[in-house]
């Protein structure tokens, strides 16, 4: 029988706060953290708004590895560290080979690149910086998160697009599941706030082009807004349910189970299936689940493909897009999702999609902030070319030694 | 050679090495254990001030001292 996989610590830096402390005091308030871009000059950029990160103190990170890094190795070093003095785990080298850590990016980074390429053109290739080589790719966050915690376990990196984050937290927790680990370190970063890589994004044809950010990014929206870039890194503490009750740690939730599905860009049908085997395998009926939060990208392409299914699906749930309030956050992205449906269960409050607008399908968006107790949370991710993950939660309660 | 021992001083501060850390015996690998990459980054900070290639990523050691006499005796060339 798979191990049982709960989740014991939580760490965030995004654009509405850098700690969980927070970030969830902005996310309850409905504060938006989307805003001009401040970072460089816009004027010939395709994007004009973005969801920022500003005064991030990064001083527990030593002066010689900061030299070494792009911005969202630094998010992950930030957020994973407040992710592992959340839990309480004490990493030593008696469990390092028992603990991995699993990182979801979509694109890497941007800001070493972009030096490189400004050294190789104006300088010439031998005087391109080293750190090029080992900072730009996606597996460098899990490469210097380990190298920092002495974490020697069973580790992976992922790039699946907006799935990114959802596919480390999937395989993080199969990992403990099948025994590899005992505990995994899972989440996502991303750092494209710079000029090079909001021009790539801008290609894609998704994006919001103006400067409408004052209601968020208006996910699900019929007049249709169009996606939001912002940066980040969520990390979670998955562990093994005994380990976790051996050790009395804080226990905020159960991954219960998840599941994953690939259909073509414009198709619906898996990502119908995707939810459905979720419910179906683990026996829960629609109106167990106390809130849903799906991808909400707000292009609208896959806002219609969602909004259809979950109208479908889930005529009188609960359903909330927090990214609304901060941007797309890509790899960190679900694990941001998690994260919030964990502060719901935590807090029972379940906060609101900010803006008033209609929806697509006539969906039910929930417009005010709600004092419920969240049991079951669903979370959706769809990546751009229809990568579909669904994951379902369970708020920990001393009464839920299975099942 | 003040003014070399005073930039490399300064470039070392750069990879995160404090001026407490140095002496002029002080060498890259032993004492300031430099990997690979920071020896690159090392060469590189000499390579744009002064123009000059040094060949440090070989298997000696060189100390602080040693390396600011190196690149004295290259100026002077």
């Amino acid at each position: 029988m798979n191990k049982r996989v709960v989740i014991t610590g939580m760490g965030t830096v995004n654009p509405l706060g850098n700690s969980v402390q927070n970030f969830w005091g902005n996310l309850v308030s409905g504060h938006v953290g989307i805003e001009d871009i401040s970072r460089f000059e816009v004027e010939n950029g395709l994007l004009k708004i973005a969801g920022q990160i500003h005064n991030l103190s990064d001083d527990l990170i030593s002066k010689r590895i900061r030299r070494k890094i792009d911005t969202f190795i630094k998010y992950a070093l930030v957020s994973s560290n407040e992710a592992i003095n959340d839990s309480g785990i004490h990493i030593s080298e008696d469990n390092a080979y028992e603990i991995g850590v699993f990182v979801g990016n979509n694109s890497g980074g941007w800001d070493i690149s972009e030096r490189g390429f400004k050294e190789l053109y104006q300088s010439g290739a031998d005087m391109v910086n080293p750190w090029q080589a080992t900072a730009w790719f996606p597996a460098a966050p899990q490469g210097y998160i380990s190298i920092i915690n002495n974490i020697k376990g069973f580790s992976k990196s992922f790039v699946a697009d907006k799935s990114s984050g959802a596919m480390a937290i999937k395989f993080g927790a199969r990992s403990i599941e099948d025994g590899k680990n005992v505990v995994a370190i899972c989440g996502g970063t991303e750092a494209p706030i710079t000029k090079l890589a909001t021009v790539c994004y801008a290609q894609t044809g998704e994006f919001h082009r103006g400067r409408d950010f004052s209601n968020g990014c208006k996910p699900f929206a019929t007049n249709n807004h169009g996606t939001v870039l912002g940066e980040g890194s969520t990390f979670l503490v998955l562990e093994e349910l005994e380990h976790a009750l051996k050790r009395n740690a804080h226990i905020y939730a159960e991954l219960i189970d998840s599941k994953t599905t690939t259909d073509i860009a414009n198709s619906s049908m898996q990502y119908e299936r995707c939810i459905k085997d979720l419910m179906v395998s683990n026996e829960i009926d629609v109106d167990k689940i106390d809130v849903i939060l799906p991808e909400g990208n707000s292009s609208s392409t896959a806002d219609s493909i969602e909004a259809a299914i979950i109208r479908k699906l889930f005529k009188e749930n609960d359903v909330t897009v927090p990214k609304a309030q901060f941007g797309h956050l890509y790899g960190a992205s679900t694990p941001t999702d998690i994260l919030s449906a964990l502060l719901y269960m935590e807090n029972d409050i379940i906060t609101h999609t900010v803006g008033n607008y209609r929806t697509l399908n006539d969906i039910k968006l929930v417009k005010e902030n709600k004092n419920k107790k969240v049991k079951n949370a669903l979370i959706i991710s769809r990546s751009r070319e229809g990568v579909n993950v669904s994951l379902l939660l369970k708020k920990w309660t001393s009464c839920n030694e299975r099942g | 050679m003040t003014d070399i021992k005073e930039f490399l001083k300064k470039s070392l501060n750069q990879i995160g090495i404090d001026d407490n850390e140095i002496s002029e015996s002080s060498k890259l690998k032993n004492d300031f254990e430099l990997d690979s990459t920071e020896m690159v980054d090392f060469v590189l900070s000499i390579k744009k001030e002064y123009g000059i290639s040094l060949n440090l990523a070989k298997n000696d050691d060189f100390s602080f001292q040693q390396i600011a006499k190196m690149i004295d005796n290259e100026l002077k060339k």
